[in-house]
């Protein structure tokens, strides 16, 4: 495997992927928006003269005009202002989390799935256990014992986001294990690691993907949760889940608090779920629509 | 035939069993055994065709299986004189890690379905590609041998860029074949390569797993349910019947002079043209005996025309019939 350079087959796989990628309208379109309000979030000082914690109590909530471009909230707080820093909050915590639940969700379940018998029964037991134990007491367990911090959030969400990913990819795993290109690739020679690698990890990419792009979102919305709580975020830091949770208990005399945090978010879940979808079909060589 | 007992066979089977546990209940407890492969020998030379004949469920399979170490062994003996053990035969259990990955270089595999033996996700360049990569072909030579391959089993070098499901079942199945014979091996098995192909292309991937036995000096085991896929393809035949072989002997042996009942079933059964079906039918009535039973006697008992009180009281053992020829059957 060290000798990779010289191997045709992820280029070719690659190349193929990436031409159909962006043959696909909807995620290409997906992509641009997503990128465009991650460069927004990344510029905000740039963009906006004030900063996310600036109050001006006088004012109050002041609805969208020319000094504050998306309005106030309560506190007299810039609207836009925090939504692009509580966008830098949201997908950091949403695409970490993410990754660390795909990373661990995608070994777990493979090595259960390849392995089988006991070692499958043990991984996955522990996996029903996981999913039976309350999500917020772990949580607080967590940050009773450990200093808060936004480290310690991506890994409590990312623990119990992998599970599901986890059973997920056991199940492909051991739909595909007796595959008979599985006992070819034996036949031929490969370890087994190198056939979980070559073989296997391709074959699953599909669901995988689908299922982290379900995730991020979901994972946004949890953070939000914790915030509420008092276990995420703290304020006057912000984030999308914060501010909508926000804008929804002033909802009725102040809408644009609960309108634009909420168009933001639902266009970056949109954006998400269009690439997933273009990345599982882009990666799928037999769903080309030619 | 003598010019060839100058070496060992180059695969020689001895009292070989498969039997796989049947597991119930809360603690999966063993209830019993599938004796998928019971208590079979035979021997392949250097050079042959040998074909391995019966019905679904009758051990084909796992017998192929364990020989190309995919599946462990209850007991026997599979010796293995290929590649750099020629002349002292090995089994896998003697070897390491690198030795098994030699020794699967040289012992190499054609699988029944074409659609599941491909990798979907690689094109048709990797997949002939990878055999050369494990066995650390370099670059220049890999390249050569996939062009000279896909030429031999009559594909387009065009067609290396391509996925596998761009392609009819007959051209998958020759893109296995050239998977299974890229790294030159001594010894093919070949598990029903026809038998998911529609009868048109069967007649041509036989032709060329035919010219390649020739070209290579292959020797080969020709897995079929199917006598007539095997006639004129194969030197010597073993016919199986739930787990045990029956009968073998030379192709001529068991088509023109049949001695066990089943092999004689399996003859019948193959359809002529203009006259049907030629079978009587004979046999096939009787509900087929479940192979998990302990039976001391024959298991063709349940099926067999010919069947005395003799015959539930052991198993026959295989006996030469003359020109080794043999039949395990105590009333012919």
């Amino acid at each position: 495997m060290k000798k990779n350079g010289t191997y045709s087959r992820g280029t070719s796989l690659m190349r193929d992927a990436l031409r159909r990628f962006v043959r696909n309208r909807l995620s290409v379109t997906g992509c641009i928006v997503l990128l465009f309000i991650i460069t927004l979030c990344l510029a905000a000082p740039l963009l906006t003269p004030y900063t996310y914690d600036y109050q001006n109590l006088s004012s109050g909530a002041t609805p969208p005009g020319a000094q504050h471009l998306l309005g106030t909230d309560i506190l007299g707080r810039d609207l836009f202002t925090r939504i692009l820093y509580g966008g830098r909050v949201s997908f950091a915590v949403g695409l970490c989390a993410t990754l660390v639940s795909v990373l661990i969700g995608v070994a777990w379940g493979a090595i259960a799935g390849w392995y089988g018998g006991k070692t499958d029964t043990i991984m996955m037991r522990f996996v029903d256990i996981a999913y039976a134990f309350p999500f917020t007491i772990f949580v607080i367990i967590l940050m009773v014992f450990f200093e808060r911090s936004l480290l310690l959030l991506f890994i409590a969400i990312g623990a119990v986001e992998w599970l599901t990913m986890a059973r997920i990819v056991r199940g492909q795993v051991m739909a595909l294990r007796h595959q008979e290109f599985v006992d070819a690739a034996i036949g031929l020679g490969l370890r087994q690691h190198q056939i979980l690698l070559r073989h296997i990890l391709p074959n699953i990419i599909g669901p995988v993907i689908v299922y982290a792009t379900l995730t991020i979102p979901a994972i946004m919305l949890l953070e939000a949760f914790l915030s509420y709580l008092g276990l995420g975020v703290q304020p006057p830091s912000s984030s999308w889940g914060i501010l909508i949770r926000e804008g929804t208990e002033s909802m009725e005399t102040y809408p644009w608090l609960l309108i634009f945090p909420a168009v933001v978010l639902s266009l970056t879940l949109f954006s998400l779920n269009f690439i997933g979808d273009g990345l599982r079909d882009a990666l799928d060589p037999r769903s080309s629509r030619e | 035939m003598n010019n060839q007992q100058t070496r060992p066979p180059v695969i020689s089977v001895n009292n070989l069993k498969v039997h796989f546990p049947i597991r119930k209940g809360v603690f999966s407890n063993i209830q019993g055994c599938v004796k998928a492969v019971d208590d079979i020998s035979f021997s392949v030379n250097k050079g042959e065709m040998f074909a391995l004949v019966g019905e679904s469920g009758c051990g084909k399979t796992t017998t192929a299986q364990t020989i190309l170490g995919l599946t462990p062994k209850t007991s026997g003996t599979i010796d293995l004189a290929i590649g750099p053990w020629n002349q002292t035969p090995v089994n896998w259990n003697d070897l390491d890690k690198k030795g098994k990955k030699e020794l699967r270089k040289h012992l190499q595999v054609v699988f029944q379905d074409p659609y599941s033996s491909l990798d979907p996700r690689m094109t048709i360049e990797s997949i002939l590609e990878e055999p050369l990569v494990i066995h650390d072909y370099a670059k220049k030579e890999r390249s050569d041998r996939i062009g000279q391959m896909l030429s031999k089993v009559g594909l387009s070098s065009e067609y290396l860029h391509r996925f596998p499901h761009e392609f009819s079942g007959g051209q998958r199945q020759r893109i296995g074949i050239a998977r299974a014979f890229i790294t030159e091996p001594e010894v093919v098995i070949a598990d029903e390569p026809v038998s998911a192909l529609d009868v048109s292309i069967q007649a041509q991937i036989i032709n060329l797993l035919q010219d390649l036995q020739k070209d290579f000096n292959l020797t080969m085991i020709f897995i079929s349910h199917d006598l007539a896929v095997v006639r004129h393809l194969a030197n010597r035949l073993g016919v199986m019947y739930m787990g045990k072989i029956v009968e073998s002997g030379t192709e001529e042996q068991i088509f023109n002079s049949p001695l066990h009942p089943y092999t004689r079933l399996l003859l019948e059964s193959i359809p002529l043209p203009g006259k049907g079906r030629s079978s009587k039918g004979q046999g096939l009535q009787d509900e087929q005996n479940s192979s998990l039973s302990a039976a001391k006697g024959c298991t063709y008992y349940p099926r067999c025309p010919k069947r005395t009180e003799r015959c539930l009281e052991s198993y026959p053992d295989l006996k030469d019939a003359g020109e080794s020829h043999l039949v395990s059957c105590f009333n012919c």
